[in-house]
């Protein structure tokens, strides 16, 4: 009995043990096998979440702020994309220094030669003392240019000097009129130039190797609104490139959402030792008007892309002839 | 369990920093960028002012010239890009050089120069 009554305590504290491990109460649910409660992990998932959270908030007021920066770039560099086109071309729109007429220095401002009309053929304008120059014209008095574009256009008479800026490839010619140059005393080359048409412009056809050249070009700046509502607005370029008759290349697009294209002449009247610049000055009836320079001022605002809340860049520039 | 979720929270957390660290860097340097751009605008047309008007190159002594009618707005569209520089200064030189100094993102100065000094500078 006795022995019985051991062996079945035994077997009830064995089984109660069994029992135990196979389903425990609640409060042993409470303590995780790996050491720490299920409470700890609530907690600790809470705060993971709620880091998350934040970071991810965080995170898109990263993106969007690198996102505006972003845009911003983008419309500096089209700025800037234009400017230095504006820079390249305007430095080549005068003959190079030593083939200029006069080299005495004058205290006067620099100014702009006056280019020829950018509808007439520059072979049959014949001898000319300097070519390049700089105007405004108005692009519906330029029938010769194609399509139908309006309002005022930047033209450019270049001169490149060759062989270093010439390659193969038509173009005009600039040289000589009779392939000789002479330079005077005070240093300035009284020569004649005449613009003749070349299938290649990798040598000066007709003259000595020796013979100072250069290549002429003519460009036209113009501005367009395309689509509907002004939705594409392109700053393009237009160059003479033919041979028959005065055939220009059709607009290319240079930049792409310039807005609030202006360009104008101003003139600049030094009087009394003081420079007046003015759109249309005012003067005197009694006194005869000062002789003016013109300088033209452009204007034109880079837009950035659709969609965005980024104000325009706007840049003016006044365009005058280095020395 | 709990330190595996602080390990790795702390690791989130420092690779999160490490990326706001870079972009905000990326930022100061698009902007420097900016600001360069910005001067160069300025300092160019500055430099034609100064030359046309006999040396006068002080900025607001060109904007407020009452005989340069027509560069209100000139004036205005400088004056507005010379908001994104900060403390910005102008200086010039004999030789008729203009040096424009401006506050950069990280607290040290910028400066652009044009001019007779700027090959002297800038060989």
């Amino acid at each position: 009995m006795t022995h019985h009554g051991h062996a079945n305590m035994g077997s009830d504290l064995c089984g109660r043990a069994r029992r135990r491990q196979e389903s425990p109460t609640w409060g042993e649910l409470a303590t995780s096998v790996s050491g720490s409660s299920i409470v700890a992990c609530l907690i600790a998932n809470t705060l993971a979440l709620s880091m998350l959270s934040a970071l991810f908030a965080a995170s898109a007021e990263l993106v969007a702020t690198i996102h505006i920066a972003g845009e911003r770039m983008d419309q500096g560099i089209r700025l800037r994309q234009v400017n230095r086109y504006l820079d390249s071309v305007l430095a080549m729109a005068q003959m190079p220094k030593e083939w200029r007429q006069l080299k005495a220095a004058s205290p006067a401002p620099p100014q702009w030669g006056a280019p020829s009309a950018p509808c007439s053929l520059p072979e049959s304008l014949g001898d000319v003392g300097e070519w390049g120059g700089v105007s405004v014209i108005r692009l519906d008095e330029a029938p010769c240019l194609p399509g139908k574009a309006e309002g005022p256009g930047l033209y450019i008479e270049a001169i490149y000097p060759c062989p270093d800026a010439c390659e193969r490839g038509a173009g005009y010619a600039l040289a000589p009129d009779d392939c000789s140059v002479s330079t005077t005393d005070d240093g300035a080359m009284p020569v004649r130039w005449r613009a003749q048409w070349q299938q290649s412009l990798s040598s000066l056809e007709g003259c000595p190797p020796d013979t100072p050249w250069a290549r002429l070009e003519r460009i036209v700046l113009s501005h367009r609104s395309t689509g509907p509502a002004g939705r594409s607005n392109q700053l393009r370029e237009q160059r003479l490139a033919g041979e028959t008759g005065t055939r220009w290349t059709p607009g290319e697009v240079l930049v792409s959402d310039v807005v609030a294209w202006r360009l104008v002449m101003l003139s600049v009247y030094s009087e009394n030792e003081m420079t007046v610049l003015a759109e249309r000055p005012q003067f005197d009836s009694v006194n005869v008007p000062p002789t003016a320079i013109h300088y033209p001022q452009l204007s034109f605002a880079v837009a950035p892309a659709a969609r965005s809340s980024q104000p325009e860049m706007t840049a003016v520039r006044l365009l005058v002839p280095g020395q | 369990m709990l330190l595996d979720y602080a390990m790795a929270t702390a690791l989130g957390c420092a690779g999160m920093a490490g990326l706001f660290h870079l972009a905000g860097e990326v930022l100061t340097l698009q902007n420097q960028v900016f600001q360069h751009g910005a001067a160069e605008l300025v300092l160019r047309e500055m430099k034609t002012l100064a030359d046309l008007t006999n040396g006068n190159e002080n900025f607001s002594g060109i904007c407020s010239e009452s005989s340069l009618t027509d560069l209100t707005f000139h004036c205005e569209v400088l004056s507005g890009w010379l908001i994104h520089l900060p403390n910005h200064q102008f200086e010039t030189f004999g030789d008729g050089s203009i040096e424009l100094s401006w506050r950069l993102p990280d607290g040290a100065r910028g400066s652009l120069i044009t001019g007779p000094a700027e090959a002297i500078r800038y060989p």
